[in-house]
């Protein structure tokens, strides 16, 4: 492949998932929970095809 | 209608996803260096990759939309465009019709029906798709313009050119590689867009039981059974027992049968996906794979409608879907509306970028496959054939450059006549509707002749137009709806209507081609081998991973049970 998507599914998540993480921190009430919970999903979701690439050989 | 104000964090989210889809266009420019790159990804796809972009092609924010407010209008039946619409005839393309795609090396449908049948019937299909392919594009953009300002106040002329520009950077230079990357891309954002709004929306109606429960007060309300909008089958008796109006024969025979085979089986969009593949193999995964998620995919874009309904109408919230000027309710504003009742800013950020990112690839989508079809079918076969590879490849960059221009064009034509995107629909279903019959027959029978097959199409698509002239749904005027050449016959909706309007142009297409093919001399076989069931070897899994019949076998008894659960 020209260019591993595995990599760009995971940074890309992983930017965004990480962006709502933070900006929850910075939050209060509703937006804080909503953002930090679900922007932690995502994060992680980013994280775990950043292992799929590891674990895999090619993509 | 209320407009939304984004905070910086939106903003960011968008403005991540932008970068992120630039530089996939620029990281693979360096990779695109032939035509074969460039309009077939090299034939390099890997199965899960295609299989994703297969399903995305067809999640374009008009669907993503579309379905949320056919579920707020017809409730959980809307779920038939996934469970009996699309996802048989999804199997049915992966076993039985992608041996005869990518075995016989077409670039694209209409090359195969070149290779099948003759050259009239590769033009009448290339051009009649690249036609609809631009309006489609075109329509995406406008609907885009259209959001964009009545949502966030945003200027409608500086929505379309952005769009269109970063859809441009993109497609021009990673061609379809980059387009079904960024399908994939869309495809998570969908589902991390869409996940928490249905979550947040199921919690605040009381969990499924609570929304049954007020879902059935909203039925009653409306003088229908009780379950009427969680059920699939009980009310399809009668056409009036149903919000939708269909009955169950129309329902499977149109859509069903007909819409749903003729779009997922011929359209070069979604096909030009599993073509891509690395092999065979993977071809006939492809569209196995993107059944799995299809299936799934209701309870994220459907029940969405479901809870607006069931908050509109059922309940004491301070949720409510905004009226049209004639005091209906304006079911396509429910997820723009659900988004900025649920979200706090950030993840309204998130859902907002899923919404145009989906946007952004239909329309990627559509200029990918008319790139395609025009550079092979049109250019190549009727303007310059026999040239070289990189001519064909500055032809399809630069039909890329003319595909988004003359979609912004249509953009702006959809601006002038508003009904714009019901006479796409209409065409739609005249176009694709008779394709399939052709090639059902061109398949699997193989006698079927060219000539057949083109006066078949021609027959069968005027004959979708005078039906739709001489019957009308209920609760219209004749004109765009039917009934211009005078009322025969009424429908008690539209969607009755479109479905047997299609059952109509397939019948007629393939009785003409049939019997039309009988009298005409046919191919002889050793021209058909690779092309026709009886004359092409079974293809032979290579028994590294599933057997693609043993997985479509699985996936139709999980769509069998999920009709039995929602009966």
């Amino acid at each position: 492949m020209a260019l591993d998507l595995r990599l760009v599914i995971g940074r890309l998540l992983l930017a965004i998932g990480l962006q709502l993480f933070v900006y929850g921190f910075l939050s209060e009430g509703r937006t804080a929970s909503m953002n930090i919970a679900w922007g932690g999903v995502i994060a992680i979701a980013g994280g775990v095809f950043h292992l799929f690439r590891r674990l895999g050989k090619t993509a | 209608m209320e407009r939304l104000v984004l905070a910086p964090i939106d903003y960011s989210i968008l403005l991540t996803y932008t970068l992120f889809v630039l530089g996939i266009g620029w990281l693979l420019k360096e990779k695109t260096k032939t035509s074969e790159d460039f309009f077939h990804s090299g034939h390099g796809i890997p199965a899960w990759i295609a299989g994703l972009a297969f399903l995305s092609a067809n999640l374009g924010a008009q669907e993503v939309m579309g379905m949320a407010a056919s579920g707020a209008k017809y409730g959980l039946m809307t779920s038939h465009f996934y469970w009996v619409g699309a996802v048989p005839a999804m199997l049915f393309v992966g076993i039985f019709m992608m041996p005869f795609y990518y075995g016989s090396k077409a670039r694209s449908v209409p090359e195969y029906l070149r290779l099948r049948f003759d050259e009239k019937t590769r033009g009448l299909n290339a051009l009649s798709f690249a036609a609809m392919t631009i309006f489609s594009s075109g329509v995406s953009l406008y609907a885009l313009g259209l959001l964009l300002s009545a949502l966030l106040g945003w200027d409608f002329d500086a929505s379309i050119l952005a769009a269109a520009a970063i859809v441009l950077v993109y497609v021009f230079f990673g061609g379809l590689t980059s387009a079904i990357y960024n399908e994939v891309l869309q495809f998570f954002l969908i589902v991390a867009g869409f996940l928490p709004l249905v979550i947040a929306g199921l919690q605040d109606v009381g969990g499924w039981g609570g929304l049954v429960t007020r879902l059935n007060a909203v039925a009653v309300k409306q003088g229908f059974a009780a379950g009427t909008y969680t059920q699939l089958w009980q009310n399809t008796g009668n056409p009036v027992q149903n919000p939708m109006g269909v009955e169950w024969f129309g329902l499977s025979m149109g859509l069903g049968f007909v819409l749903s085979f003729g779009y997922w089986c011929t359209d070069f969009l979604v096909v030009q996906r599993a073509m891509a593949a690395e092999s065979m193999d993977a071809a006939r995964r492809t569209p196995l794979i993107a059944a799995i998620p299809k299936m799934i995919f209701p309870f994220l874009v459907i029940v969405p409608g479901l809870i607006a309904i069931a908050l509109t109408l059922g309940g004491d919230s301070s949720f409510k879907l905004p009226a049209k000027p004639d005091g209906t309710l304006n079911y396509d504003m429910t997820i723009p509306m659900m988004l900025a009742h649920y979200f706090p800013p950030g993840l309204l950020g998130l859902g907002l970028t899923a919404l145009m990112a989906s946007f952004m690839s239909g329309m990627a989508g559509n200029v990918t496959a008319f790139n395609t079809v025009f550079t092979y079918d049109i250019y190549g076969a009727y303007i310059r054939p026999n040239a070289s590879e990189s001519h064909y490849l500055k032809v399809g960059r630069l039909t890329t450059v003319a595909g988004i221009a003359a979609s912004i064009l249509a953009a702006y034509a959809a601006v002038r006549f508003n009904n714009i995107m019901d006479l796409l629909q209409l065409v739609f279903a005249f176009v694709n509707a008779p394709l399939f019959a052709t090639f059902l027959l061109g398949m699997f029978w193989k006698r079927a002749t060219g000539h057949g097959a083109f006066w078949g199409l021609l027959l069968g698509t005027v004959s979708a137009a005078f039906h739709h002239g001489l019957t009308l749904p209920a609760r219209s005027v004749p004109g765009l709806k039917g009934g211009w050449l005078g009322v025969v016959a009424n429908y008690p909706s539209e969607m009755a209507q479109n479905f047997w309007t299609a059952i109509w142009a397939f019948s007629v297409c393939f009785v003409a081609t049939f019997a039309i093919s009988l009298v005409t001399k046919p191919k002889p076989d050793e021209e058909l081998r690779g092309l026709c069931y009886a004359l092409t070897d079974r293809p032979k899994s290579d028994h590294r991973g599933w057997r693609p019949e043993t997985v479509a076998v699985g996936i139709l008894v999980a769509i069998g049970a999920l009709n039995v659960i929602f009966w």
